[in-house]
């Protein structure tokens, strides 16, 4: 049984928490100090499909890209699967990102010059360790699931808005991460299209055991999550499933 | 292939033109700085070739390093009374008996030695007055020390014992005389002594000096001319090694007390303007570098600013700040490799035209063509060179792309 495997049973198991943040304040530094995020306190667990709402400039992203370790806290700890993040060097937290977590952007970054199949082998080459047939099967695969099975050898440019979404969610599951984090990923797709990544972070959930954190102005699409958390002011004000 | 090569190789081919002018730009700096090289390196290697072949590897003169103190200075050292109006004691100078000496200098292994007597002559001819310098030999042992019987182009050495007064003029001096060999001239010397002398050679050693300068005679005829028997005033020695002449210089120096110079002493001037020659000609294609470097500089900084969206990707996947580093380190390091391995096609070509161009040049020596030499180290040193201002040119944005925080881009393009 591979390790990603062990882990997906463990989580299905018991549950437990994957990201524990505790008094986790981000200030802007500046002329003006800006609060982005005011003393969190916030536990995901696995298998959580979690909607991050509040109103523009409330701090939402910024609490996502301090939970996704892109950016440090100023005050406060952050625990990804029992480690404090803290202490670590900005290389650990890559390493982290690269093999636990799962990005995916209101816009999709996907590199243009490269076709769909090389984008979702981009994290995978990085983080080595398996024949390049093999990631290319998993590749396939990660695509096939999404729909995308005939776009491969397309670039970017060649895809629709929904579809290039996708192989940004396709890149993101490249290395089987057990969390995904998700920042307006419907932001820039129509009605159709934000309809199909809910539905891919829904199955994500319920097929795949992972963990969504997904970042939303949409109330349809908060709406389809388990648990809504709310913001105002970099504060959490209402936490539908809140076990911390 | 690499990931990040594969990366740095595709931003490449987004912007080929630019890529490719880069890529010229290395080139040229290589390939000039090779032809450059080739060309200096050529020049100075052909002088020292010349200088080595035909002028002797140490030559020991009639004088000291060091003047002879006066015998006042000698009696009467560090004494508290100056002395007005002595006067100098007149030597004569010369190396007077020099056989046992030469002898003793034949004796050291892979050495060999030979006397000459030069002096300050005025060869006349057909109305025309020429001062040079006319030197006495031995033929039997000058030709030991000396290439001169090699750069004969009329006659022989051994010419010089069949006529009763025999000469061997260089080639540019009889021409300046319009003298033929077969023919007499009148020599006079600085003593008065005028004699009929018959020209039996005429060498040409392609050193202006040389050829229009010095004419050859016996020792023993040239003694008379100019009134110094059992004189001679240099002892010229060759070394199977011409290496070692600076070494064996100091030995005969200490050892028989007068100056002994040895062939780069004696062209230490010219040696020293071949350096600044090279410093000058390194500052040169140096600059070129620079140039191109810019250039290098220029196109990555360009690729980094357009590629950020690009870089925040990668770096929240969890690509490392070196890993970022590395591709944009790549992109300058493939510009500059490429750019140096046309930079050695260029520089080859180079080197080949201006070997091919016939040109008389009369600058120290005389040349049919320019005098370019293939080295593997102009080569290497070109080429290390190039990769080096490629590398730095891609490093310096490189860390700066490095350095970029995710979050910025990714808010800004949000």
């Amino acid at each position: 049984m591979s390790g990603h495997e062990k882990r997906k049973r463990q989580n299905k198991a018991n549950g437990k928490p994957l990201i524990e943040a505790t008094g986790v304040t981000r200030v802007l530094p500046g002329p003006v100090p800006v609060t982005l995020v005011k003393d969190v306190d916030l536990t995901i667990r696995g298998r959580e499909f979690v909607a991050v709402t509040g109103p523009s400039g409330s701090g939402k992203s910024s609490l996502l890209y301090l939970l996704g370790l892109l950016d440090r806290p100023d005050s406060g700890q952050i625990r990804l699967e029992g480690t404090d993040t803290g202490p670590l060097a900005t290389e650990a937290l890559s390493d982290i990102r690269l093999a636990r977590l799962g990005f995916i952007f209101q816009f999709h970054f996907l590199l243009p010059e490269f076709t769909v199949e090389e984008n979702v082998l981009i994290p995978m080459r990085r983080l080595g360790g398996r024949p390049v047939e093999a990631m290319r099967e998993r590749a396939t695969a990660i695509l096939d699931e999404l729909d995308l099975a005939d776009q491969t050898a397309k670039r970017p440019h060649q895809l629709s808005g929904g579809q290039m979404q996708r192989v940004a969610v396709a890149r993101a599951l490249a290395n089987d991460p057990p969390i995904l984090l998700a920042d307006e990923p419907t932001g820039n797709l129509d009605t159709r299209n934000a309809e199909r990544v809910a539905e891919v972070f829904e199955r994500l959930v319920r097929d795949h055991e992972r963990t969504v954190v997904m970042v939303t102005h949409n109330p349809e699409l908060a709406a389809r999550a388990d648990r809504r958390i709310r913001i105002v002011d970099g504060r959490i004000v209402e936490d539908t499933g809140g076990q911390a | 292939m690499n990931l990040y090569l594969d990366l740095a190789l595709t931003h490449l081919k987004g912007r080929i033109r630019q890529t490719v002018l880069s890529m010229l730009g290395v080139a040229t700096g290589v390939g000039f700085s090779i032809a450059m090289a080739s060309l200096m390196q050529g020049s100075q290697n052909d002088f020292i070739r010349r200088v080595v072949d035909l002028t002797p590897h140490v030559v020991v003169k009639d004088e000291y390093r060091d003047p002879p103190r006066q015998p006042v200075h000698r009696l009467y050292a560090g004494g508290a009374v100056a002395l007005a109006g002595v006067k100098p004691k007149e030597e004569l100078r010369g190396i007077r008996n020099p056989k046992p000496r030469v002898a003793a200098l034949n004796d050291i292994p892979d050495v060999a030695a030979a006397p000459i007597l030069r002096g300050q002559v005025v060869f006349r001819y057909g109305g025309k007055d020429v001062a040079a310098a006319l030197v006495g030999v031995e033929p039997k042992l000058e030709r030991r020390v000396s290439a001169i019987e090699k750069n004969l182009t009329h006659g022989t050495l051994d010419d010089l014992y069949g006529a009763a007064n025999g000469v061997i003029l260089g080639r540019g001096l009889a021409a300046k005389l319009g003298v033929e060999t077969g023919k007499t001239l009148t020599v006079s010397s600085p003593a008065g002594v005028v004699m009929r002398m018959k020209v039996v050679g005429q060498f040409r050693t392609g050193i202006l000096s040389l050829d229009q300068g010095e004419a050859y005679a016996l020792l023993k005829r040239v003694q008379v001319l100019m009134e110094r028997p059992n004189v001679v005033n240099e002892i010229r020695l060759r070394l199977d090694d011409a290496t070692r002449a600076s070494a064996l210089a100091r030995r005969v120096e200490a050892r028989l007390g007068y100056r002994s110079e040895s062939w780069d002493e004696a062209n230490e001037g010219i040696l020293d303007v071949f350096l600044i020659r090279n410093i000058i000609m390194y500052a040169t294609v140096g600059s070129i570098l620079v140039v191109a470097a810019f250039g290098i500089f220029n196109i990555v900084s360009t690729i980094i600013y357009e590629k950020v969206r690009d870089i925040a990707i990668l770096k929240s996947i969890g690509f490392h700040e070196k890993d970022i580093r590395a591709i944009f380190l790549f992109e300058g390091s493939v510009i500059g490799g490429i750019g140096t391995l046309a930079g050695w096609g260029f520089g080859y070509a180079l080197y080949r035209l201006l070997g091919a161009i016939p040109i008389k040049v009369q600058l120290y020596t005389e040349m049919d063509g320019l005098p370019v030499i293939f080295s593997l180290i102009h080569y290497a040193i070109a080429g290390g060179a190039g990769l080096v201002a490629a590398v730095v040119a891609g490093y310096l944005p490189a860390r700066k792309a490095a350095q970029l925080n995710p979050v910025d881009i990714i808010r800004g393009a949000a």
